[in-house]
Formats: C-alpha cells, sequence, structure tokens
C-alpha cells in the first residue's frame, strides 16, 4: 500500500488542478445569472459616473426654471370671470374664452378685404364692354 | 401627490356637480399652471392668455372628465400642454425672452458684475433649453419648475416612467454638449 500513496497523492492534486481550471474544485460554478450581474456591473457604474457628472447641469437648469410668480391682479380678475363663467354655466349657458379685441380686429379686416376683392373682381367683369360679334 | 389626487377628486366631484365650486381646484393649480406655460412661452402677456384658456376649458369640459388613472393635475396639465403647442405651431418661431427679475431675483451677490455675468450665463442657458424640441423643454419644466416625478410627467406626455427616465438622461448631456459650445460655464454661480 506504501508504494501507490505517493502516485495517489499526485493524482488527487492533479485533478484538483483540473478541476480548479475548468471552475469546478471547492468553489460552486458561477451561476448565468450570476455571470450576467457581473458583466452588467461595470455598464451600471459608469452609469451612475455619468449621472453623477451630470448633476452640475441638472442644478444650473433648475436654478434657470425657477417658478413664476404669478400677478395677484392677474390672478384675481381670472378667478372672478371663471366665477362668472361657472354661474353662467350652471344656468345652461356655455363657457367660451372670450375673443380678443386684437383678433376680432383681424377678423373684420380679413372679411373686409376678402369683400372688396370679390366685389372689384365683380365689377370689372361685368364692366367691361362686351365684344361685338 | 396622493392626497392632492384625493382632495383633488372631492373637488372634482362638487365641481361637476356644481361648477361654482370650481374655484378651489383653480386657487390649487393656477400658480403651477401659469409657471408650466410661462416657462414654455416665454413672455407674461401670452402666459397670461394662455393660463385663462386652459382654466375656461377646463371648466368647459368639466362634466366630460372622468378619471380613468389619470389624476386631474395630469389632465390639467395636458390641456395646458395643448394650447402652448398650437400657440407655437401659430407663430412657427421661436420666442426671445427678456430676463425676469423675478426669475433671477433670489440670487444673492454682492457685486454687481458678477451678477450681471451670472445673469448672462442663465438667458444663454434658458436660450439653450427653448433650442431643444418641445417634449424635451416640457420635461425640464415639469421636473424642475413644478417638481413633478418620472412617474407623474410621464402620465402627462402619456409615456412609461423609464422612457421619461431615459429623455431626461438624454436631455442633459444634449444640454451639456450645447453649453460647452457655446462656452457657457457650468459653476456655483451659475447654480
Amino acid at each position: 500500500m506504501k508504494t501507490y500513496a505517493k502516485p495517489l497523492a499526485a493524482l488527487r492534486t492533479r485533478v484538483a488542478a483540473i478541476k480548479n481550471r475548468l471552475g469546478g474544485g471547492s468553489h460552486p460554478p458561477e451561476s448565468i445569472w450570476a455571470r450576467v450581474a457581473r458583466r452588467l456591473t461595470p455598464q451600471s457604474r459608469s452609469h451612475s459616473r455619468q449621472a453623477a457628472d451630470l448633476e452640475p447641469v441638472a442644478g444650473s437648469v433648475q436654478s434657470a426654471l425657477q417658478p413664476v410668480e404669478i400677478s395677484h391682479l392677474f390672478r384675481e380678475t381670472l378667478r372672478d370671470n371663471l366665477e362668472y363663467a361657472a354661474q353662467r354655466q350652471r344656468s345652461g349657458v356655455s363657457v367660451e374664452y372670450p375673443r380678443p379685441i386684437r383678433q376680432l380686429v383681424w377678423l373684420t379686416l380679413s372679411m373686409g378685404a376678402v369683400v372688396a376683392t370679390v366685389t372689384t373682381v365683380l365689377l370689372v367683369k361685368h364692366g367691361q364692354p362686351r365684344a361685338k360679334p | 401627490m396622493q392626497t392632492g389626487d384625493q382632495d383633488d377628486s372631492a373637488w372634482l366631484a362638487a365641481a361637476q356637480q356644481d361648477p361654482s365650486a370650481f374655484g378651489q381646484l383653480y386657487e390649487r393649480y393656477v400658480d403651477r399652471i401659469y409657471s408650466y406655460i410661462y416657462h414654455r412661452v416665454g413672455n407674461v402677456h401670452d402666459a397670461q392668455d394662455l393660463t385663462s384658456r386652459t382654466f375656461y376649458r377646463a371648466l368647459s369640459h368639466l362634466r366630460t372628465y372622468e378619471d380613468k388613472g389619470v389624476p386631474f393635475s395630469a389632465w390639467l396639465y395636458r390641456i395646458a400642454h395643448n394650447l402652448v403647442a398650437n400657440w407655437h405651431r401659430d407663430r412657427a418661431r421661436r420666442p426671445v425672452v427678456a430676463l425676469d427679475e423675478s426669475l433671477v431675483g433670489n440670487l444673492a451677490h454682492d457685486h454687481p458684475e458678477e451678477l450681471a455675468e451670472t445673469h448672462e450665463d442663465q438667458r444663454l442657458l434658458r436660450d439653450v433649453i427653448r433650442q431643444l424640441d418641445s417634449v424635451r423643454q416640457e420635461l425640464l419644466v415639469l421636473k424642475f419648475s413644478e417638481g413633478l416625478s418620472n412617474a407623474e410627467i410621464g402620465r402627462i406626455l402619456g409615456r412609461s416612467e423609464g422612457a421619461i427616465k431615459s429623455l431626461y438622461h438624454r436631455t442633459l448631456l444634449a444640454i451639456r454638449k450645447e453649453m460647452a459650445k457655446r462656452g457657457i460655464e457650468i459653476d456655483e454661480d451659475l447654480r
């Protein structure tokens, strides 16, 4: 038995070395999910680093987009107008945003221009002397 | 937003029964809607006009509103968003905005030259933001001016929370690139 002890020990050592090389050995083999997670870790780290790099930009944007204060007069006037509109709506009248005067002026001018153009065209057409046969 | 949504539901039910109760919802949201619109259009006159239109439209469509998982605030922002989009389409040009004192009034500076430099950098930064497409501008305003979460912004813009997070990241990258191109420095004074 003593004569086989040394070769057996050497064989065990070699087998253990091969197992280690193949990913076995005393540690359990790495699962596919663990490998995926290991591969993704550096990427997610780079993402968090990128996010940290962008923090100053976010801070600057935040300071440029601070909430704006509304005019007190405008706030009160709009509330009163909405209250009036709500009362009208309750009594069955449809609520419409009052059309600004500027828009009405443009609308009137545009309609006037169209009517004038059509009238001119008709006058020119009917006013021309008919050619004699 | 959860508690606010619960309050909204009660006020909304009351306003749907009696439009006079709409005042509570108006008081709750007028500042936020105005601020949102102001940052999108860049001037007080149009911001006031569009804020009025938003609330008039909300009042007139109040009875048709149904809570289908979209909170009232998101519905209101959606109306404002559509009106602002129409406004931009009508003008088909980028607005140029004078710097409002209200935007920079709380910056503590003793030196006027430093203050002027900060104002100029902020003006340039706002200019960069206005060059972004409308969805990105809206995302930034809702996030920074209104303080909404990605999920809330997603509900308003009709996108998923993940999509908003990704878009936000890409938007900041684009801003940083543009700022570097224009030579705008990001320092403590600007922040």
